[in-house]
């Protein structure tokens, strides 16, 4: 069975949010990012973009991004973490203006 | 090159293709939309002369119409923004039509009006025997179809050399959000015409002599001519999506299958086939998924 891109998305919403708690104390401008992530992932959650085959392979690659920060954060790996932020901060990014779909079909 | 044709509404998507197709041809463009429309990649082109107003300022409108061989007038509020305010589509879609009918009286006899009604002015003629025909009475259903009607009246009754062409629901090659609702229920009968169709409708019907003083329908032809659910089923399949939480309207909308034989004779625009816009669609997603 194929997970879908909301599923996926929810999974990485659960992530950053397990990155998030607390990360102000180690570094605020990383926490930042991470709310400003969330933020922008509820507004997109559950939309249409995401019951559709194009938003898996986006999400997937947040997911499985969101999933290795979280491992570092949590080994307190801090080097590797901030290239994992990175990263994440950039595909959750695309995935956004992915899901930013233009119009609605005319009819 | 030619005087230009004027393109009201020229900055859409529809409007931009035939402003292009105009410009491969040798015939000028002029664009007249509204100022904060965005123009880029039209600006500063060969060809194509850009006018920044309103439809509902009759003086902007008349500066606009000065040495145009005919105009396609394209500008107007479409469902579901029509539907929020009466006054305001009236003042589009009917004030709008009227001030370039005065202004092409005054200023361009001579030229054509091509002038985009809709499907949508039959109103439900779902318990009717298709295909409906041009002759078929008009009854509006919604605010959107009750100002086309009054707009064509404005054009069939004006002195102008004019062409009414009722188009049926238009489908867009493109990755996109559905209707919501969908605009039918699910049982009913469904044609749609490609965007593509529609723009080569359109710019045939600027030298079209044959199609002067007429109406037309412009819809997708028999391939098109769907069941509502099988439509819905189709594009969700295209975007990969599951079939669920799809929303048809209670009642009948206004679409059906239409007579487009006289039509597809002088304008000769149904070149491509439902399946193709299958194709075009697969093809999007696949390339989506592989970014």
């Amino acid at each position: 069975m194929p997970v879908s891109g909301q599923e996926l998305l929810e999974e990485s919403i659960g992530n950053c949010r397990q990155i998030a708690d607390g990360l102000g104390t180690v570094n605020a401008a990383w926490e930042t990012s991470i709310v400003e992530i969330l933020e922008k992932f509820d507004e997109i959650s559950d939309t249409f973009f995401f019951k559709t085959m194009p938003s898996v392979p986006a999400a997937r690659v947040v997911a499985r991004e969101s999933a290795s920060a979280l491992e570092m954060r949590q080994s307190e790996d801090w080097d590797g973490f901030g290239t994992a932020i990175e990263s994440l901060i950039s595909s959750s990014q695309s995935l956004i203006e992915k899901a930013g779909m233009k119009g609605v079909t005319l009819t | 090159m030619s005087e230009p044709v004027l393109v009201t509404g020229g900055a859409g998507s529809v409007g931009r293709m035939l402003v292009e197709r105009l410009v491969e041809s040798g015939r000028g463009a002029r664009i007249f939309d509204l100022p904060f429309m965005d123009f880029s990649g039209l600006e500063d082109r060969n060809g194509i002369e850009i006018v920044k107003g309103d439809i509902t300022d009759a003086a902007q409108v008349a500066d606009a119409i000065g040495g145009v061989s005919a105009v396609v007038h394209l500008a107007a509020l479409l469902p579901p923004n029509s539907e929020r305010d009466r006054e305001r589509t009236f003042a589009v879609n009917v004030g709008g039509t009227e001030n370039i009918i005065k202004a092409m009286e005054a200023r361009a006899s001579d030229a054509a009006l091509i002038f985009t009604s809709s499907i949508s002015t039959y109103g439900n003629t779902t318990d009717e025997e298709p295909p409906v025909r041009v002759s078929h009475p008009q009854s509006a259903i919604d605010i959107y179809a009750d100002s086309k009607i009054v707009g064509e009246r404005l054009v069939r009754e004006s002195a102008l050399n004019w062409i009414a062409m009722r188009i049926a629901g238009i489908a867009v090659p493109a990755f996109l959000e559905p209707p919501n609702p969908w605009p039918f229920v699910a049982e009913q009968r469904v044609e749609m015409v490609h965007r593509d169709d529609v723009v080569d409708a359109l710019f045939a019907s600027v030298d079209a002599p044959e199609a002067a003083n007429k109406v037309l329908n412009i819809a997708g032809g028999v391939t098109w001519q769907l069941r509502g659910e099988d439509y819905v089923r189709d594009f969700y399949d295209f975007m990969g999506a599951p079939l669920e939480d799809v929303d048809y309207r209670q009642t009948p909308g206004w679409v059906d299958w239409y007579d487009t034989e006289e039509s597809q004779r002088i304008l000769q625009y149904q070149n491509r086939s439902y399946e193709r816009y299958a194709d075009e669609m697969r093809a999007i997603v696949e390339a989506l998924m592989a970014e």
